[in-house]
């Protein structure tokens, strides 16, 4: 089951590859780091991997916005958009952040994902 | 790429505004410093949007984003605390630099080496830089002042009440017709409970990608326009999993992502479909 946030992005270049002219070429090398080192994007200078790395994840995904818009109706489209916004505002229920028990914030994590997952 | 997005007024007019306006160092459009400069660096401070960094307020004090200064090349930084220095003393003034806060003592040091300058810190500046930022704070996001801190980390507590208040009201006009010109946004940084940091930003158009450096100048940029962009209901905002993005952004700056195109939920709609 792709609940875990790890598992979900990595649907990124999935799509990009499906979708789009190009990749996020960098994605594996900098990911590994940021995931070892929780300061790794507070850190001034930057890498200029991971500005290229930040930069690349965004730079095709108007061309996926387009081709996915092309599959939709204008019916469907105002669906998605509409469970687009749906998604994004039930990531704003925090009850579950208020468990001051072990393992807490996997359990909230895990309850926003479902609640993402069920408005699409 | 094409040059879809050139019509598109808003992303273009917020760009003049913010991004491609001349910069100024003291006074001095940053174009005819990079004249005299070796062309490898004049070439540095083209942009990615994070070496955009140097703009002079009214006063004529340069403000000096620490992370920006850093990203441009050493010689760069000498550069232009020169000719801070000499534009000062031709006015019969010091220069007075206004670091951020956030540089730390040894960056700062540092810096004040590399210059042969000292940096003062101006503690009525830094005042008025901490109090516009609990205005925002009070403002926007009242409930984050809230946080309570467990033993182990911060924790936000439930206030749902309050921040369903604070929604903003219609979505989008359902039955108007359809946002089509979009941009893609996409953070960086640590996202999840319970910090929810936003270190960068990326937008891209259709033709370029800017990074912006939230982490330091969050709070002037959201200020300065980024909220009415990252708002305006005629702009598609398409993010690729807006759950950690969307969050982050309402928690840290108030700031509520609107319309939404999420990739990887459209994704499994479309899925769905066939």
């Amino acid at each position: 089951m792709e609940l875990t946030d790890t598992n979900m992005r990595k649907g990124l270049n999935k799509i990009l590859a499906e979708y789009a002219s190009g990749i996020n070429n960098l994605k594996e090398g900098v990911k590994q780091k940021y995931i070892a080192d929780p300061n790794y994007w507070k850190r001034r200078p930057l890498e200029a991997d991971a500005i290229r790395y930040a930069a690349e994840d965004v730079a095709h995904l108007l061309e996926v916005e387009r081709e996915m818009s092309s599959r939709l109706g204008t019916v469907q489209r105002k669906e998605v958009l509409v469970r687009s916004r749906q998604a994004a505002d039930s990531q704003r229920c925090q009850r579950l952040s208020d468990l001051t028990v072990e393992g807490g914030e996997d359990i909230c994590e895990a309850g926003l994902s479902f609640s993402y997952l069920l408005c699409f | 790429m094409t040059t879809r997005c050139s019509n598109n007024e808003v992303f273009v007019s917020w760009l003049r505004k913010y991004l491609s306006a001349p910069l100024k160092v003291a006074g001095v459009p940053l174009a005819a410093l990079q004249k005299n400069m070796p062309s490898h660096v004049a070439e540095a401070m083209k942009p990615l949007g994070l070496c955009r960094a140097l703009r002079t307020n009214s006063n004529e004090v340069a403000t000096v984003g620490y992370s920006r200064i850093a990203l441009a090349p050493e010689k760069m930084t000498k550069l232009i605390f020169h000719k801070l220095e000499k534009v000062a003393k031709k006015r019969g003034g010091t220069a007075s630099h206004n670091i951020s806060r956030k540089v730390p003592r040894k960056a700062q040091s540092t810096l004040e080496h590399m210059c042969g300058v000292e940096l003062s810190w101006r503690r009525k500046d830094v005042g008025a830089v901490l109090a516009e930022e609990q205005r925002w704070n009070s403002r926007y996001t009242g409930f984050i002042a809230k946080r309570c801190r467990t033993s182990t980390q911060n924790r936000i507590p439930a206030k749902q009440g309050k921040i369903r208040r604070l929604l903003p009201g219609p979505l989008f006009d359902v039955e108007g017709p359809l946002p089509m010109q979009g941009l893609a946004l996409d953070c960086e940084g640590v996202l999840a409970v319970p910090t929810y940091e936003v270190s960068l930003l990326q937008i891209a158009s259709m033709t370029s990608v800017y990074v912006v450096d939230m982490l330091t100048h969050g709070h002037a940029f959201m200020e300065a326009g980024l909220r009415d962009l990252l708002e305006d209901n005629k702009v598609l905002k398409v993010l690729h999993d807006c759950r950690n993005d969307s969050r982050a952004l309402w928690y840290q700056y108030g700031c509520y992502l609107n319309p939404i195109f999420d990739t990887q939920g459209i994704k499994r709609f479309l899925q769905s479909l066939h």
